[in-house]
């Protein structure tokens, strides 16, 4: 029997958004010591996850939708709050963007600092409302969120920008950038949501994992 | 109107615990399933399988005592109810009768 920790990231998922369910991490905690891989854990709690969801989903999918609802409300209002921030901010940081051709091919953007910025103004908006969100769903937390993740996942079909940087990438490797950038605000966004909601039911990394 | 037949994981899972005896949570039930039927299931789906049959009063479950190597944590023993078992047989029997006389298995052509 080994004494090496739990994979964190991936507990501190399972205790956020998991079933409450002492008896299956138990067993995860029982496999663990025994010898299973990393890899293996977290297939555990990404499955233990997914159950989670469906389960909340089926037995609640009103507070489910009203927590989508309540994401789709806050985002329309705290956007343009931090839009203003960042506005606000330019004045204050200058952003030198270099000129064609400094920069190796593929790499340049003609725009990336801006866009890196949007980045993280997407990221924090989605912090907020993550944290909000949980708030007003404070026992269906983790449906809530994860039900606002899979929503915002789904609107890659209906992303018509998307699509087209795609379709141009094909053919112009320069759209490649804008296309990462673009696409990364799927991903950002749904770590943000789950930072909120872990804010919110106040799960850090640096806790015990010990319950 | 005749009772549904078990899925094939519900199958599996039924036959495992059965298999494992009195010691059947979890781990061993999961372990079994991967050794003897080769096929992987996470923990999750274990459970959340076990949880459907107990609803329908094919197994039954009780928890045990917390112990060290789990973290403290308890483990849910479960049982197969004489439902399950009658159950298990009918399905048996389902998937028999249709094993029975195809030719195409035997090693001729269809």
């Amino acid at each position: 029997m080994t004494s090496r920790a739990l994979p964190r990231l991936a507990t501190i998922l399972l205790r956020g958004f998991g079933p409450n369910d002492d008896v299956l991490t138990g067993d995860l905690e029982e496999e663990w010591r025994a010898g299973r891989s990393a890899a293996w854990y977290w297939r555990q709690v990404l499955a233990a996850v997914a159950h989670h969801l469906v389960a909340e989903i089926r037995a609640h999918w009103v507070i489910v939708a009203r927590g989508v609802l309540t994401f789709v409300l806050v985002l329309k209002f705290l956007a343009p709050v931090f839009g203003m921030i960042a506005t606000e901010a330019d004045r204050w940081v200058s952003v030198h963007v270099p000129a064609y051709g400094q920069m190796p091919g593929y790499i340049y953007m003609q725009l990336q600092l801006y866009s890196l910025k949007g980045l993280a103004i997407w990221c924090l908006t989605c912090i907020g409302s993550g944290w909000i969100v949980a708030r007003l769903h404070r026992r269906h937390r983790a449906a809530a969120i994860l039900g606002c993740s899979v929503a915002m996942i789904s609107l890659v079909v209906t992303d018509v920008r998307l699509q087209s940087l795609v379709a141009n990438s094909f053919t112009h490797e320069r759209f490649w950038p804008y296309l990462l950038i673009h696409f990364l605000h799927y991903p950002v966004g749904v770590t943000g949501l789950m930072t909120g909601g872990l804010m919110e039911a106040g799960i850090s990394v640096r806790q015990p994992l010990a319950r | 109107m005749a009772r549904p037949l078990l899925t094939d994981l519900e199958l599996m899972i039924l036959l495992a615990v059965l298999g494992v005896g009195d010691e059947a949570y979890g781990v061993p039930i999961t372990r079994h399933i991967e050794k003897i039927g080769g096929r992987a299931v996470s923990l999750a789906t274990v459970y959340a399988t076990l949880d459907r049959l107990e609803e329908r009063g094919l197994v039954k479950s009780r928890v045990g005592e917390p112990t060290a190597e789990r973290g403290g944590k308890a483990k849910r023993f479960f049982r197969v109810t004489a439902a399950g078992l009658q159950r298990v047989r009918a399905t048996q029997q389902a998937f028999t009768a249709l094993w029975t006389n195809l030719r195409v298995l035997k090693g001729g052509t269809t």
